[in-house]
């Protein structure tokens, strides 16, 4: 007896994968998004000493 | 009426496409992790009744509402796996994910009505309790599954699926925010839309991946894959039931180690916005972006350093956990003393990825002690750890370095002390995972005959 194997369409996985990919990528964005005043604003309350280096730059 | 759940049902015919199941994974773990963004919920349900702000004695207040949805939450995640993941292994992911979506989804349609009629224990019903035991059905049952469709790369198919629980916060957080704005009015908060939303959306997609989920056919080995013939110290071939499981020595070691592994993490990861503002005096907004940064990271650890567990080996990644870990957490009262932001985040960001790492190598390690017969139903009573890690961590931050800045240290060397105390908590878990041995096969599954 033989059994033909049933192949799963590769349509069908590269489909499941955009699906959880799209939120995944906007989710990404947004917190790439959120974390940038780290990279642009980054302020020491007192005199900062030399070794203090603003991040981004 | 509904076979098509049942596990017998959900076996992969020949020429299955393995590639199909991550996906699946991640869906559920993407949904249920919204729990991490909970906090965003905080605010606005505490002004549930004033609106535009909280009306003292009426509204709920902070931290009645996070002891009562997001710290149930967890504590519910912990129990229901642990109690559940047995029936997980019978039943089979389909059947699993299924009713993970009913309690998580079902869950948020009973807070939305808590929200409503505003009532509090409503709320901790539908969000704490029902939603945490679909919290702990939906944690386990992808992490098993996929275990078992990637015998060659463990570390990485367990990296996928936690992966997915991190990225829970990055989605479900700013969702919440886009929801709030929309439906909020001037007589709602636009919370109880934002659930019932987030539940039908969340009820889709958990959906669609119980549809897609398969478990492999009994013997199913990837094309070209050949079991090691030398086989590694800590890598078993055997397997070891649940209830015999917990009875082992190194059931408790690896409960020790994530537990230690997670008390560490959380604690900062917690205390993350007042730690950056406290130590380096940087702006609300400048913190809420390092809170942003550290959520990527966490995420990015879990896949990364449990894909590298694969090439230098489960108790060989917890090593590097617990030295690097601990030497990163006295670095950071170095930081603050020479006022080096970037170090700091840098840092920070190391640690929060192994905290991550941690929980996606843990069901990888015990895939390897006990093998994968019922490796979800064990990785559910191991999770127990985090429930105890959850409620350790942020206290012992938040205590601490409240009690150092009570007695007079500078708020900027207010966590010093408990960053000692963390890399501490770190040596400990370093001595539970060097403790760890194989599973003595008196332990081993002999199969009736």
């Amino acid at each position: 007896m033989s059994e033909t194997p049933s192949k799963t369409s590769p349509l069908l996985v590269a489909v499941a994968w955009v699906i959880v990919s799209l939120p995944l990528g906007w989710g990404l964005y947004q917190s790439v998004m959120k974390s940038k005043p780290l990279f642009s604003g980054v302020t020491a309350p007192a005199a900062q000493p030399a070794s203090a280096v603003v991040p981004g730059k | 009426m509904f076979s098509f759940l049942d596990r017998e049902n959900t076996v992969a015919p020949p020429g299955f496409n393995r590639w199909l199941v991550p996906p699946a994974a991640i869906a559920v773990q993407m949904c249920i992790g919204e729990i991490y963004s909970f906090s965003v919920f905080n605010l606005p349900l505490s002004r549930a009744i004033g609106i535009s702000k909280s009306v003292p004695d009426q509204d709920w207040t902070v931290p009645s509402i996070v002891l009562w949805t997001y710290s149930l939450g967890l504590v519910i995640l912990g129990f229901s796996a642990a109690v559940f993941g047995k029936w997980v292994e019978i039943q089979g992911p389909r059947k699993t994910m299924v009713a993970s979506a009913c309690c998580f989804c079902g869950g948020l349609v009973i807070a939305s009505l808590g929200v409503n009629l505003h009532q509090l224990w409503l709320v901790a019903v539908g969000y704490g309790l029902v939603g945490g035991i679909g919290l702990g059905l939906g944690y386990i049952a992808p992490v098993s599954t996929l275990v078992k469709w990637f015998p060659d790369r463990p570390g990485m198919a367990t990296g996928m699926a936690i992966m997915g629980f991190g990225s829970g916060a990055l989605v479900g957080g700013p969702l919440a925010i886009v929801l709030m704005d929309h439906f909020k009015s001037a007589t709602s908060v636009g919370v109880k839309e934002a659930f019932l939303v987030m539940a039908g959306l969340y009820f889709v997609m958990m959906n669609f991946a119980a549809f897609i989920v398969r478990v492999p056919a009994p013997g199913w080995k990837p094309a070209g894959f050949v079991a090691p013939v030398q086989p590694q110290e800590l890598v078993t071939t055997a397997n070891v039931t649940v209830d015999v499981a917990w009875k082992t020595p190194q059931f408790w070691l690896l409960w020790m180690v994530l537990c230690m592994n997670v008390t560490a993490g959380i604690g900062v990861l917690a205390q993350a916005s007042p730690m950056a503002q406290d130590m380096f005096g940087v702006s609300a907004a400048v913190a809420g972006g390092f809170v942003g940064l550290l959520s990527i990271f966490n995420m990015g650890g879990r896949f990364l350093w449990s894909s590298f567990s694969d090439i230098i080996g489960r108790k060989g990644v917890f090593c590097v956990y617990f030295l690097l870990g601990c030497a990163l957490y006295l670095t950071i009262p170095y930081a603050q003393k020479v006022n080096n932001v970037v170090l700091f985040v840098a840092v920070a960001c190391v640690i929060i990825s192994m905290y991550g790492g941690g929980f996606a190598t843990t069901p990888a390690y015990l895939r390897d002690l006990f093998g994968t017969m019922q490796v979800g139903a064990i990785h559910g009573r191991v999770i127990t750890a985090w429930s105890m890690a959850a409620v350790l961590g942020p206290q012992l931050v938040t205590n601490i370095s409240a009690y150092q800045k009570a007695h007079g240290v500078p708020k900027e060397q207010a966590y010093n002390t408990t960053l000692y105390l963390m890399a501490g908590v770190l040596l400990i878990g370093l001595v539970c995972n060097l403790l760890v041995r194989p599973v003595d096969e008196k332990y081993h599954y002999k199969a009736a005959t």
